[in-house]
């Protein structure tokens, strides 16, 4: 098995960070794995190192309890699914400028070995001036992180959220921020205006699809997304 | 609930001498004793006698008072907390956590007046905290218990632990066999910390270590699972398996009603335990649990993540189970809630994360996966068979890493309401030793009746000066005598910075003042501000890391009892962006300017005022070019001599020519309260007759400003040469 996170090489900090990790069988026979490839249910396990400073894992702040979902990779397919890097169990993650180092791990059953992705570097920039500027000082408040993160209106954030989700924000922000405000409708509509690997990777990244299976944005986004083979299995929680 | 060991204890003292390593485990070396005189059965039964081992384990309220107090001592400290010990078979280990508070002598108490009924468990405010310790070795011997412990001193402003030392304590167990029913075991002694002896009393307040009220709200059509029956036909309830980690769960469950929710969401459950959480006896230890609905397909959530955070965790009755044959056949295709072992399982897990325990493959101390409360139900799954299914195959019980976190962590770690989520998995403790006495960094109490705040811009590029706006306020109804320094340089004020890393600084002026302690009364309501350089102090400069910088302020008022906090203030440093930034940057950044920034003068140094004149007259515009024309007005306003060993001193002439042309720079485009406001910041609080702020005002009310402005600059020149409240 080999697990590998899309981290892109530059990302401003008016956006908040969503990987990619795709765990793939490269070997011979089929392997029977869990699907639950995101950071909310603890089978992957994330590591960041700061500009300067020591690793550490990006612990979801919400700990959570769920039933195992598997399912058998033949040789060759694989299982992807979006990762946010912007909130954690200690407060803000990846939100000044510099390069992290990013790794994971993933626990494919409970009495296997995790397996360990290759390290990937990501250069975190200040949003330059104005607006933009703006909109890198909203994310860094707490109740606006922890709506993003937990797809749901938390605190005072209602009206920080309404104006990440206007047109004036990257599309990353603009989709999570629509996505928290709950509007099915509206996310939707917003999926059909993006990359369909992006949509999927940026709702799976806080509403993984197998655990959210009946979350009315994440049908909107699948329908959204129509015959995208990538972004569909990234929704259905399948592998490809 | 005892170990089998304590149990089985005779109760008839222990003879032989048990010496306990640094984890708390039995070493091989036993002492055994010479043989003893036998006393008659009723002198037996009447003699005090060493107390059995076992009856250690539990709670205990331990008082610690200076063995000696020096003369004319005022005040003291009613210093106290918990201490929990565990015994066990071959296990023998000690922690707890004392909490300070200052008092008159004259009303010092060593002993509790009326003792709660026992059981009971020392719950002290967290504003009162001062340290934590924890055994390193103990020796148990004729009734004396010999404990060799670390201690780890707590920052109040930071809520962290800080450094570490080391103490001793000895208390003495004895009891005769008869006893005055409900009299509790007390154990007397001695102990050193910080190279000072104290008397130390412990009276046992519960067998069992720690105590918490549990809460539980029902949604409407969902059940409570108040007992379960493990696959092997035994019992077990929420409260028995926390019995086993030495927890007294006072469970109550209140609402059966909360209305129908069919798909939940972190924000309504927030929103659920503000409106339905009872109220509670203030400062006892609590825990909201709610039985809901559903949050996607999730059995059970700690959602409680907000500034008072792990004060709420939740299970869903509603997710399904598959069909799978490792599913044990009743539980097949079911709601979670109907399968009580599992939902009751989920409930104790979720809770546990409320007391800030981890899933075991997320713990940085690395316990291993397998069964018991804390995995992850899919995980505890993944290890079902069609022989041993789900959830017959979950141990109802904490792993040992669990329990002893819930045994023995500082209070800080697991209190709900107190430390975040994680706290305490990672490296927390570090630091010198150093000697501190048993009231540990802080012998001050919370003040009530004041409030203090602080404020900074919300975001400066690294080189552009900052300052901060500090408040005091009498929040309390009676006049209160305060301080007048509001300024980081004559000790009653200090900042301490979190750096992005996490790393902690006390944040204060480059000059250090001493002198008499000028105080105002400030009325119920009325309020003193100042504003204070942040820009350069005895860190250099002090946010040239890029990140988020959070800052507390701390306010001796002076009387020597209290301590005023803020909350904390968030200051997001960034890169210098455009060139106008990286230009100001390549000036400000020159240590000899940051230093001119903090004294209000560049001295002799001709390279600092070139660059300061580069600022100023490059960037006028921006507050921090303004910042250094303000430098540069104060110091070509006034003579300076650079005095040296073979008396060839060099001395600057005033050049109020040019000190006015930067005064002009200042004062363009700006208003006359902000132009107060960074002259007022420039020239260094102990210079209070600093020319730049009288020079400033007299300039701006020339500019022909607007009244009301140049009234607020007046207040701003006022305050700074006298603090005066308002």
């Amino acid at each position: 098995m080999r697990l590998q996170l899309d981290v892109p090489e530059r990302s401003r900090l008016d956006e908040p960070l969503v990987v990619v990790a795709r765990l793939e069988n490269d070997g011979a026979s089929p392997v029977v794995t869990s699907t639950r490839l995101n950071i909310l249910e603890g089978d992957l396990s994330v590591a960041l190192r700061p500009p300067g400073g020591a690793p550490g894992t990006v612990v979801w702040p919400w700990p959570m309890d769920s039933a195992r979902r598997e399912a058998t990779l033949a040789p060759g397919e694989r299982i992807e699914g979006g990762v946010l890097l912007h909130w954690g169990v200690a407060g803000p993650v990846c939100s000044s400028a510099g390069r992290y180092e990013v790794g994971g791990e993933f626990t494919t059953a409970p009495a296997e070995p995790p397996v360990a992705s290759r390290p990937a570097t990501v250069l975190r920039d200040d949003a330059g001036s104005g607006s933009a500027l703006a909109c890198q000082r909203l994310l860094l408040d707490a109740d606006v992180s922890r709506s993003l993160a937990s797809a749901s209106v938390v605190g005072s954030a209602g009206p920080a959220l309404a104006e990440l989700a206007s047109a004036d924000a990257p599309a990353a922000t603009r989709f999570l921020a629509t996505l928290a405000l709950g509007d099915a409708a509206a996310v939707a509509a917003l999926a059909a205006t993006v990359e369909p690997v992006d949509a999927a990777a940026w709702t799976t990244a806080v509403l993984p699809a197998g655990l959210f299976a009946t979350d009315p944005r994440v049908a909107a986004v699948a329908e959204a997304v129509g015959t995208d083979a990538r972004a569909a299995a990234m929704l259905a929680e399948r592998p490809i | 609930m005892h170990d089998d060991a304590t149990d089985s204890d005779c109760g008839c003292g222990h003879e032989e001498t048990l010496v306990f390593d640094d984890q708390g485990n039995l070493s091989d070396e036993v002492l055994l004793p010479g043989r003893e005189f036998r006393p008659s059965l009723f002198e037996r039964l009447l003699r005090p006698r060493p107390c059995a081992i076992g009856t250690l384990n539990g709670s205990w309220l331990l008082e610690i008072e200076p063995a000696r107090r020096f003369p004319g001592t005022v005040l003291s400290s009613y210093v106290r907390g918990p201490m929990r010990i565990e015994v066990g078979s071959s296990l023998l280990r000690i922690s707890g956590d004392i909490y300070t508070q200052r008092r008159l002598i004259a009303t010092s108490a060593t002993a509790l007046a009326a003792p709660p009924t026992v059981p009971w468990y020392p719950q002290l405010p967290p504003s009162e905290y001062a340290w934590y310790f924890r055994s390193t070795g103990c020796v148990y011997s004729g009734g004396t218990l010999q404990i060799s412990l670390v201690r780890h001193l707590w920052n109040r402003a930071a809520q962290e632990f800080v450094s570490t030392d080391a103490g001793t304590m000895q208390l003495t167990c004895q009891r005769p066999l008869i006893t005055v029913l409900g009299s509790p075991t007390v154990m007397t002694g001695t102990a050193t910390f910080g190279g000072v002896n104290y008397t130390v009393r412990a009276t046992q307040t519960s067998t069992l270590q720690r105590g918490c009220r549990v809460e539980v709200d029902v949604m409407r059509n969902r059940t409570w699972p108040a007992t379960a029956n493990l696959c092997s036909g035994a019992g077990v309830t929420f409260e028995s398996i926390y019995a086993t980690a030495g927890w007294d769960i006072r469970l109550t469950v209140d609402e059966l009603n909360v209305p129908e929710d069919a798909e939940l969401t972190n924000a309504e459950l927030q929103t659920l335990l503000t409106n339905h959480r009872a109220p509670a006896p203030a400062g006892d230890w609590r825990l909201w649990l709610f039985v809901g609905s559903n949050m996607g397909g999730l059995f059970g959530l700690m959602f409680d993540d907000d500034t008072i955070p792990r004060e709420g965790a939740v299970g869903f009755a509603d997710p399904r189970f598959g069909n799978q044959n490792t599913i044990q056949a009743a539980a097949r295709g079911q709601e979670l809630g109907d399968v009580p072992l599992a939902f009751l399982r989920t409930l104790v897990h979720e809770a546990g994360h409320a007391f800030n325990l981890f899933h075991p493959k997320h713990d940085v101390h690395a316990p291993a996966i397998g069964t018991s409360i804390m995995n992850q139900t899919g995980d505890v799954m993944g290890f079902a068979t069609v022989t041993n299914p789900y959830p017959c195959n979950a141990t109802m019980a904490f792993d040992d890493h669990s329990r002893t976190s819930l045994l023995h962590s500082p209070d800080p770690q697991v209190r709900p309401g107190w430390r975040n989520f994680g706290w305490g998995h990672g490296s927390l403790f570090a630091g010198v030793p150093a000697p501190v006495d048993a009231d540990g960094l802080t012998n001050v109490d919370d003040a009530d009746d004041l409030e203090l705040a602080i404020a900074f811009p919300d975001a400066v590029f690294v080189g552009e000066y900052v300052y901060a706006e500090v408040t005091v306020t009498n929040v309390g109804e009676a006049p209160r005598e305060v301080t007048t320094r509001l300024n980081l340089a004559e000790g009653d004020l200090r900042f301490l910075r979190r750096r992005p890393d996490g790393r902690l600084d006390q944040v204060r002026d480059i000059v250090v003042a001493c002198g008499p302690r000028p105080t105002a009364v400030l009325e119920p309501g009325q309020s003193m501000s100042s504003r204070v350089q942040v820009f350069f102090t005895n860190l250099g400069y002090t946010f040239e890391e890029p990140g988020i910088h959070d800052v507390v302020a701390e306010l001796d008022p002076g009387d020597g009892v209290t301590i005023v906090r803020s909350a904390p203030a968030r200051l997001q440093v960034r890169m210098p962006g455009t060139d106008d930034e990286r230009d100001i940057a390549q000036a400000t950044l020159d240590r000899s300017v940051g230093r001119a920034l903090a004294f209000g003068d560049f001295g002799s140094d001709t390279a600092a005022r070139d660059k300061l004149a580069a600022c100023a007259e490059g960037h006028a515009d921006a507050d921090t070019g303004a910042a250094c024309a303000l430098v540069l007005a104060n110091a070509l306003s006034r003579r300076h001599v650079e005095y040296v060993a073979d008396g060839a001193d060099t001395v600057r002439a005033p050049d109020n020519a040019e000190a006015r042309r930067y005064l002009d720079l200042a004062v363009q485009g700006r208003s006359a309260e902000k132009v107060l406001a960074l002259a007022t910041t420039v020239a260094s609080p102990v210079e209070r007759d600093a020319p730049v702020v009288e020079n400033a005002l007299a300039r701006v009310k020339r500019a022909r400003k607007p009244k009301a402005d140049v009234a607020r600059a007046e207040d701003l020149a006022a305050g700074f040469v006298d603090p005066t409240p308002s």
